[in-house]
């Protein structure tokens, strides 16, 4: 039984990397555009297809696939911020509803389009990232699982790191704290937003990549992960950078545990029912101010 | 010579024209102020002139470049400064990170320490407490604050609204001593206020708006002289 609430909670902490870098990433497309990206999902769901097409084309090795996702939805997130974004901004700051409804029409047009291309088949980057399993006494750890955990915190990290000690990061959360004085200051707002939905998107993407070896790849998977994000981002505090992570850890280990104790299929209860909860009782989310900036 | 001109500015938001037709100009090395009853346009000027808000019609130009349609970053690269009545700085960052952020522009790191080395001179207190979050800071040391922002460009033009707004008699002679000597090393500064007795006393040009158009404009003694003042604020009569 303890080693089964072990093994559960080492499940939930991998799948929890994977929430956190999604509500991290989200979390910061919506604390500085100020946009609800609904289409977040889609982003991880274009980096699934990029590790499935190298593999299908047997180019470079997962790892590489990881990267290549990264640089291509980078690319998409520049063009999609550049094209669909850019009209909607009035005054240095993005149309609120206007900007929600542009991202659920590219939630769709993007799945539909990856649809017409692979069609609806399951696709799954075959092997593994790492074939070993570690084994500590009697928990028994899988590689391509530790390295998606590992992979998930590395690229969180190192969002933390450059949001925290690089000029640009600090344009971006200058940005996001108040775009007039940013301006004022020289810094141009559109392509701060611009920079920051590629980096959001990039960041949904390199996930897709990274989970593809375990999990499968399909047009429609994104709207279930966009999901998962903003429970993520509702716990965890909107515009909560760490809030995200903890909410992600915790949403995972919540979900993987309560196999334990409901009849099975009922694990996707759980993310909505904690973030139910968190909207009554905490709806500042676990990390949030209870202020709520305009 | 006029360093800032604007001629002619119909802007407001969204459709409804709250400036109908105001020209100013600020001299080089002066001290221009604008003054005015609530509702004047004051602040919808200085929004126009900073490129927040795009004028119907009109033009301005900077040092005979014409910036009307330039982007807000980009007058801030000719050389404009532009010190907000309140929330010009961002609470969540250091001091030192505000600071940072108002030499975005500038590349050079020498020129940047340098420049910060004597915003520090200029203001101590900013000095000691570089590494709190600018949040924390009272009214007077954020106004400390936003005018050594300001400074990290070297701008030639600051243009401020309302510099004295929420500060104690003994704060706004502070802050006014070191707009005078700016303008005495020769910047040129730009001050919408309301407390016009001030205001009156460092400008050397002031123009009084009304409904978003020119009123009066010339010396700060003549305005004072003739007693048009009373008729601005009071609304009695033609001036």
């Amino acid at each position: 039984m303890i080693l089964d609430v072990i093994n559960f909670i080492a499940l939930g902490i991998m799948t929890g990397a994977i929430y956190a870098l999604l509500g991290l990433s989200l979390n910061l497309v919506f604390g500085v555009l100020r946009v609800i990206n609904i289409a977040h999902g889609e982003m991880l769901m274009l980096g699934a297809y990029t590790a499935v097409v190298l593999a299908g084309v047997h180019f470079g090795g997962p790892f590489l696939s990881i990267l290549a996702a990264l640089v291509l939805v980078t690319f998409v997130g520049l063009v999609i911020a550049r094209l669909l974004l850019r009209p909607l901004t009035i005054d240095g700051r993005i149309h609120e509803q206007r900007g929600m409804v542009m991202s659920l029409g590219l939630s769709l047009f993007l799945s539909n389009t990856v649809l017409a291309l692979f069609g609806p088949d399951y696709q799954r980057v075959p092997g593994l990232l790492v074939s070993r399993v570690f084994e500590i006494g009697d928990l028994v750890l899988e590689g391509q699982r530790l390295v998606i955990l590992a992979g998930a915190m590395l690229m969180a990290t190192a969002l933390m790191l450059f949001l925290r000690f690089t000029l640009l990061g600090l344009a971006i959360r200058a940005v996001g704290e108040n775009p007039e004085a940013a301006q004022a200051n020289g810094i141009s707002v559109p392509i701060i937003h611009m920079i920051t939905f590629a980096i959001g998107s990039a960041l949904a993407g390199g996930a897709g990549a990274l989970i593809t070896p375990v999990t499968y790849a399909f047009p429609a998977m994104g709207f279930s992960y966009t999901l998962y994000a903003f429970m993520t981002v509702i716990i965890g505090g909107l515009g909560n950078i760490w809030g995200a992570v903890l909410a992600g850890f915790l949403l995972g280990i919540a979900e993987s545990l309560s196999v334990i104790v409901l009849p099975t299929g009922f694990n996707a209860v759980v993310g909505p029912a904690l973030m139910l909860l968190a909207l009554v009782f905490r709806p500042q989310g676990l990390l949030g101010r209870k202020l709520i900036r305009a | 010579m006029a360093l800032l001109e604007a001629t002619a500015l119909v802007a407001g938001y969204g459709g409804s024209a709250i400036l109908n037709g105001l020209s100013i100009a600020a001299e080089a090395g002066r001290i221009t102020g604008l003054i005015g009853p609530n509702g004047a346009g004051k602040s919808t000027l200085l929004k126009t002139l900073m490129g927040y808000i795009t004028p119907v019609s009109g033009t301005i130009a900077f040092d005979d470049e014409e910036i009307t349609r330039l982007p807000t970053h980009e007058r801030i690269r000719c050389g404009i400064a532009y010190i907000a009545q309140t929330q010009g700085h961002f609470p969540s960052q250091t001091v030192q990170e505000n600071l940072r952020l108002g030499a975005y522009l500038v590349r050079d790191k020498s020129v940047r320490e340098e420049r910060q080395a004597e915003v520090f001179r200029r203001f101590p207190v900013l000095q000691e407490r570089r590494r709190q979050y600018a949040g924390l800071l009272s009214g007077g040391q954020l106004r400390m604050l936003e005018i050594g922002r300001a400074l990290m460009t070297a701008p030639r033009l600051i243009i401020l609204d309302e510099p004295s707004v929420g500060l104690s008699p003994k704060l706004v002679d502070m802050v006014y001593d070191h707009l005078r000597e700016l303008a005495g090393k020769g910047t040129t500064l730009l001050i919408v206020e309301q407390n016009v007795r001030k205001l009156l006393a460092v400008s050397d040009r002031v123009y009084a708006l009304e409904s978003g158009a020119n009123r009066y404009d010339g010396a700060p003694q003549a305005l004072v002289a003739e007693g048009r003042l009373a008729n601005l604020y009071l609304g009695a009569g033609v001036g």
